[in-house]
């Protein structure tokens, strides 16, 4: 797989938001952003939780009143 | 600041035996609020707790307090909630001379329960960070010894309730920044269940996640503020339309029969020696008032520190993006760095990381709740540290050494559930240490019947830092 890379950080923070970044930050940002971003993927395949249709809000609230 | 006055002898007095003072008439609000200026002003140059202090109004008020639960109570708070027309500067230089639209609604509730605002306290920049440093205008210091930090991001809040400046102070935790300083200093802090206490008006740092809770010495007293600043307010959606309980009465109840969950994994692993000795004594106080004590084990904690650090890094850089960009000098480097890394996030992840939470949570509860009233575990897994072993706000080092002072509050964010941090004693440093009561969604008053239990059994907030010479 082909992760991040510095030139697409750079390209992201400063064509997109306009935040100047130098190579080597952007290089540590797009290894942090692809294990985040792995992290997550993993999470999700692995949890594998059904799409609610309550909110998070609603969630916590149903949560209370089940005690 | 005006000439230093004289300093008044430490009080000992809660919040809560203040109010009863107050009540009594055996003390008068004015006097109360004269010795918390005189401490503010004699501790200040030590420990940094006040960005602003309103010594005319803070007077005006307490001459002819208004009636109420909190009437004639002195408090101040993070300089991140608003008071309209005032200037509110977040920790950070870009607001020095902002001036807020709006009043916080929790302010405009305590104003109307009668409490006396002396000012802004210091806080993290943008409430991004959990040591209590901030390049702008200083690092707030630890009452028990001042080269060691407060915690963060709400700093100021606990110093100030640690030195006895004020009875109670409101903070915000987005990833422990209430838990975290309570713990350093040594005073109970708790972060409610997201969506309990109304959030208008005040700095966002990363919605999704944002509490807004009381500090205080004790829980009592955490329980009297709460009361006047949680339930459901028109000026915020999302503030939960849920009965508030009464929580003055739980913080007085029974705890017999009761049961605490401790967690076999992730919580306790990489603990200090000293602050899992303290622990372990605290355990001990609770099963002696016959709490029961069980294991149980948690589903996958380690991906809900990943979890949270997405929502907060993506919502806290889409807020600050313009910002970033047109004044970058005006960010310390270590949590502009932070917010650079939010800024690449994918959207998918992030929108991953939100759509995995009512999931997660059911999950999690179901795990953690189903033989237990409450969790106890840690709240920093180490002593408390120095200002200069983390002073990396414009560092590398930044992210990491944030992540582990707040390695065991951030899950509570993701998950929206009530967390508080109690103080248990010392370690050989002479710095607090704390544990951490974590409950079910809105089960705010097991946690303070619980917390309050233990305090009304030790004595650990009794115990007050020697003020400066």
């Amino acid at each position: 797989m082909t992760a991040l890379d510095a030139s697409a950080v750079k390209a992201i923070l400063e064509g997109l938001h306009g935040v100047a970044v130098t190579e080597a930050r952007a290089a540590e940002i797009a290894r942090d952003v692809t294990a985040l971003a792995t992290a997550v993927r993993a999470a999700a395949s692995r949890l594998a939780l059904e799409e609610g249709t309550e909110g998070f809000a609603a969630t916590l609230a149903a949560l209370a009143r089940s005690r | 600041m005006t000439d230093r006055p004289p300093l008044l002898p430490p009080t000992s007095l809660t919040l809560t035996e203040a109010a009863a003072s107050l009540a009594r008439g055996t003390v008068t609000a004015a006097a109360l609020t004269d010795q918390s200026l005189a401490r503010a002003e004699a501790w200040q140059g030590a420990i940094n707790a006040f960005i602003r202090r309103d010594d005319v109004a803070a007077r005006a008020t307490a001459a002819s307090p208004r009636p109420g639960p909190l009437s004639g109570i002195p408090m101040a708070h993070k300089d991140m909630l608003y008071r309209q027309g005032s200037v509110s500067t977040c920790g950070s230089a870009l607001r020095r001379d902002w001036r807020a639209p709006v009043t916080a609604s929790v302010l405009a509730r305590l104003d109307a329960a009668g409490a006396v605002d002396l000012g802004t306290l210091g806080m993290s920049e943008w409430a991004g960070g959990a040591t209590g440093h901030n390049v702008h205008f200083g690092a707030v210091r630890n009452p028990w010894n001042t080269a060691h930090v407060a915690g963060g991001s709400s700093s100021g809040s606990a110093a100030a309730v640690a030195a006895g400046i004020v009875f109670a102070a409101l903070g915000s935790d987005t990833g422990g920044s209430i838990r975290v300083p309570a713990a350093c200093c040594g005073v109970v802090g708790l972060k409610p269940t997201w969506g309990r206490v109304s959030r208008a008006g005040a700095m966002s740092r990363a919605p999704s996640l944002d509490c807004i809770g009381p500090i205080a010495r004790t829980a009592e007293d955490v329980a009297a503020v709460l009361a006047v600043i949680a339930g459901p307010d028109p000026a915020d959606p999302t503030a939960a339309d849920i009965a508030v309980p009464d929580y003055g009465a739980a913080a007085r109840g029974d705890v017999r029969g009761m049961t605490l969950g401790i967690p076999e994994a992730w919580f306790f692993e990489d603990l200090a020696p000293e602050v899992a000795a303290l622990l372990e004594a605290a355990r001990r106080v609770f099963e002696a008032m016959g709490v029961r004590v069980v294991p149980v084990s948690l589903p996958d904690l380690h991906v809900l520190f990943t979890l949270q650090g997405v929502v907060t890094m993506a919502e806290a850089s889409a807020l600050h993006a313009p910002m970033m960009a047109a004044h970058p000098e005006a960010y310390a480097r270590g949590l502009f760095g932070r917010q650079q890394v939010g800024l690449a996030i994918p959207a998918a992840t992030y929108l991953d990381a939100l759509r995995l939470r009512p999931g997660v949570v059911a999950a999690f509860c179901r795990a953690a709740f189903a033989a237990a009233d409450a969790l106890f575990l840690p709240v920093l897994p180490i002593e408390v540290p120095t200002l200069a072993e983390t002073d990396v706000e414009d560092s590398a080092d930044y992210g990491a050494v944030h992540a582990r002072m707040v390695r065991n509050t951030r899950a509570f964010n993701y998950l929206g559930l009530p967390a508080m941090s109690v103080p248990c004693g010392f370690t050989a440093n002479g710095l607090p240490a704390a544990f951490q009561l974590a409950g079910p969604p809105f089960a705010e008053a097991a946690l303070l019947r619980l917390g309050a239990a233990y305090q009304r059994a030790t004595a650990w907030h009794r115990s007050t830092p020697r003020p400066p010479a």
